[in-house]
């Protein structure tokens, strides 16, 4: 049937509003449907890999955020915590509390930009509109600890690097009434509507053991039935004394992953409420050696994190001295980008593509790092 | 699925157009205050913004410049100073404020202002001026026209619009 | 260079069924790959995970049986330049959901035509890594057959990750740029030492 219809090749390219950050992709059409997709990445190299290897143990910690845009604490973490595994550093228990609660409102923040990416997908601009402006709030609270709304240079080995102002506690809760109250008129502008429905139902349908094959991770795993979170797997931080759910659907497709960001959120407002109730006192940093001086001892670990899109782990090389020998950054996005997008895009209509790169949320920065 | 229930979900959505009577969410910035959710003013005093440099505090070690992640410090001679003074490029800094951290005497420090305009781009390669906090904070919300300080005889700064320093090569 | 061709009946197949993880500890999991593989050694690290080492040519057989004891997440696949001793080395981390537990898989090359056999037949996921290391670190996977241009475009010059590149002179010899603070670049990393 497809051979009936005249070829066409497109490039649906970086400059493009449906296409979620700077990503291309050569597609070979048979009149509306895809037939062979190939991705072109690249745009956003900066050659973080081989930069790390040329700045100091600390300095590395302003360059490590910039790998990805939405959820930046994620690499700020994973390579503190593969720098303190080497080192043999102990973490104080306020500073794992306070590491908690930024990770979880970076992932509220990512979700809600996810779900909005989703919307303008389909056409429904209120709701990145709506989303972009309730995560405004949650940026407000990062500067008023951080000092900084995007990118927060603020967890780093050993601790963290001020201690939280005391109004802030007060105010992260108002915020979280805000978004809390806010999630039931997501649900009913956008769960609740048929073109929803009829969009995002059966769309690129995958099971459990072709998802695992494939090296999907994170909630398009936790959609297709799976409960894995690396969270319960392998704790970090404060995860292993909070009380959480970890959110799985069965169906697998786009309309599952969607609904598991939704319920993802309501989840992490309930840690982050339980991580602001339970704070304890105490130091905020272990003692590590001066900035310009910091040595760490011969030794690789591979620390990895629970991030909103996936699994993201550092593997860190050290043979001594004051510079890494080698840094790699293993990205969600490095597997769902490429492979898994190119495996399922063909039998589907082009119109398709944007929404597809959405639901399994591609972040193209920690492709090309 | 019922009549009902078919109904209701295409008319749920636009329970949405409540919100067109209600005032909008955008802050007009700099006409407005940009305020948190509790009211008070945005930006706080943690943020890192432009850089102020106390030249009587200041001892030219030369730390600020060594641990810079971006390379954009540099100590440069100025003509009728004696030491060497930090000269930041904002072409490179990426506003950590580990340089802030790391210096010995709390002399350089990264105030709260986030707006910074000129025609020419050579404005931006400049020396962080003595802090002064009457300055500081009148450049707040208006867009910030860059100065110099210079020491005057009597020990204290002067501030001079759009004078140019002279390096010594 | 041949390409995958796309058959979706084919695909449809592969894509049934649900998973079911398997417990095998990894040290239980080490010895069964250590019985089968000769020359290959084991040891535990000091953040108690398990590291192995194993030569180069039995690298498919090592994939496929911890593939077969449950070890099927295949995480990541490291390369690493190690100049002073002349070879690279080739990290594969791989996870069980099962058993919670993650395994390295140590392998060293020569650096002279580097090359070892691909593991793109046991697990799928290493496509891209492959890709990728091809690009940054020239070495060859047979068996491969997406080996194209991944992230570099119209890049004539020597692989960019390998240690004896230069990227400091590169940049500047290229685009003019002045280093405002000569006192901390980082040193060069040579073949005859040099830290």
């Amino acid at each position: 049937m497809m051979d009936d219809f005249k070829v066409t090749e497109i490039i649906f390219g970086p400059q493009h509003p449906g296409i979620h950050g700077n990503f291309g992709t050569r597609l070979e059409l048979r009149g509306d449907l895809v037939y062979r997709a190939r991705m072109v990445p690249g745009y956003l190299h900066r050659a973080f890999e081989k930069l790390m290897e040329q700045r100091t143990w600390m300095q590395n910690v302003a360059i490590v955020p910039r790998i990805c845009v939405p959820d930046p604490d994620v690499n700020e973490m994973a390579y503190s915590m593969a720098v303190e595994n080497i080192m043999g550093l102990e973490v104080p228990d306020r500073a794992n509390y306070i590491r908690t609660i930024i990770l979880e409102l970076s992932r509220i923040s990512a979700h809600l930009m996810g779900l909005g990416g989703i919307g303008g997908a389909i056409g429904l601009y209120t709701l990145p509109m709506w989303t972009n402006g309730d995560r405004d709030y949650i940026l407000d609270l990062f500067e008023e600890l951080t000092g900084g709304r995007v990118y927060h240079i603020f967890i780093w080995p050993g601790g963290v690097r001020w201690d939280i102002p005391d109004n802030w506690p007060r105010k992260v809760n108002k915020v979280l009434d805000h978004i809390e109250a806010r999630l039931p008129e997501y649900y009913s502008l956008f769960f609740e509507s048929k073109v929803t429905d009829a969009r995002l139902k059966g769309l690129a349908r995958f099971d459990s053991r072709w998802a695992v094959d494939h090296g999907v991770t994170g909630p398009n795993l936790r959609a297709t039935g799976l409960e894995v979170d690396i969270r319960r797997m392998e704790p970090y931080a404060a995860y292993e004394d909070i009380d959480f759910k970890v959110i799985t659907r069965k169906e697998g497709d786009g309309l599952a992953r969607t609904l598991v960001r939704w319920y993802e959120v309501r989840e992490s407002i309930r840690i982050i409420r339980q991580a602001v109730e339970d704070m304890p006192s105490g130091e905020i940093r272990a003692k590590t050696p001066p900035p310009l001086a910091f040595m760490v001892p011969p030794g690789d670990h591979f620390a990895r994190v629970e991030s909103s899109k996936g699994e993201y782990g550092y593997y860190v090389v050290s043979k001594g001295g004051k510079f890494p020998y080698r840094v790699h950054v293993r990205g969600p996005s490095f597997t769902h980008g490429i492979d898994v997008l190119e495996q399922i895009l063909p039998g589907n209509e082009i119109s398709d593509v944007a929404l597809i790169t959405g639901t399994l949320d591609v972040c193209p920065p920690d492709i090309d790092r | 699925m019922n009549m009902s229930n078919v109904v209701k979900r295409t008319v749920r959505p636009f329970r949405a157009l409540k919100f067109l009577g209600r005032k909008p969410h955008t802050v007009r910035i700099p006409h407005e205050q940009h305020n948190d959710i509790e009211g008070d003013p945005l930006p706080t005093e943690r943020y890192r913004g432009v850089h102020v440099n106390n030249w009587d505090e200041c001892i030219s070690c030369g730390l600020c410049a060594m641990v810079c992640p971006c390379d954009a410090i540099e100590m440069v001679q100025i003509e009728g100073e004696a030491k060497v003074r930090p000269e930041v490029s904002y072409g490179r800094c990426c506003f950590c404020g580990f340089c802030e951290d790391v210096c010995p005497k709390d002399s350089l420090h990264l105030t709260s202002n986030h707006t910074m305009l000129d025609t020419s781009y050579d404005t931006f390669v400049f020396l962080p001026t003595p802090m002064l906090r009457e300055f500081e904070k009148e450049y707040r919300v208006e867009p910030a026209l860059l100065c110099r300080a210079r020491k005057k005889d009597d020990g204290k700064a002067e501030i001079i619009v759009g004078d140019p320093y002279r390096k010594v090569e | 260079m041949v390409e995958d061709s796309y058959d979706l009946t084919k695909r449809k197949d592969e894509r049934s069924g649900e998973y079911v993880p398997e417990d095998i500890p990894a040290e239980r999991a080490a010895d069964e790959v250590l019985k089968k593989v000769p020359g290959a050694e084991s040891r535990k690290r000091k953040d108690g995970r398990v590291e192995l080492n194993v030569p180069s040519t039995s690298i498919g057989s090592v994939m496929s049986e911890f593939k077969r004891m449950g070890y099927d997440h295949f995480v990541a696949l490291t390369c690493i330049d190690l100049i002073k001793e002349d070879m690279f080395e080739m990290v594969y981390h791989l996870w069980s959901y099962g058993a919670r537990t993650h395994v390295y898989v140590k392998t060293n090359i020569p650096r002279e035509d580097p090359s070892i056999e691909s593991v793109v037949e046991v697990f799928r996921t290493a496509v891209t890594y492959e890709r990728e290391i091809k690009e940054m670190f020239g070495v060859d996977f047979p068996g491969n057959q997406r080996l194209t241009q991944f992230i570099l475009e119209d890049w004539e010059g020597p692989p960019p990750m390998r240690k004896d590149f230069d990227s400091i002179r590169y940049v500047q010899d290229k685009f003019d740029i002045k280093v405002r603070n000569p006192k901390g670049l980082p040193p060069k990393w040579t073949k005859e030492g040099g830290k």
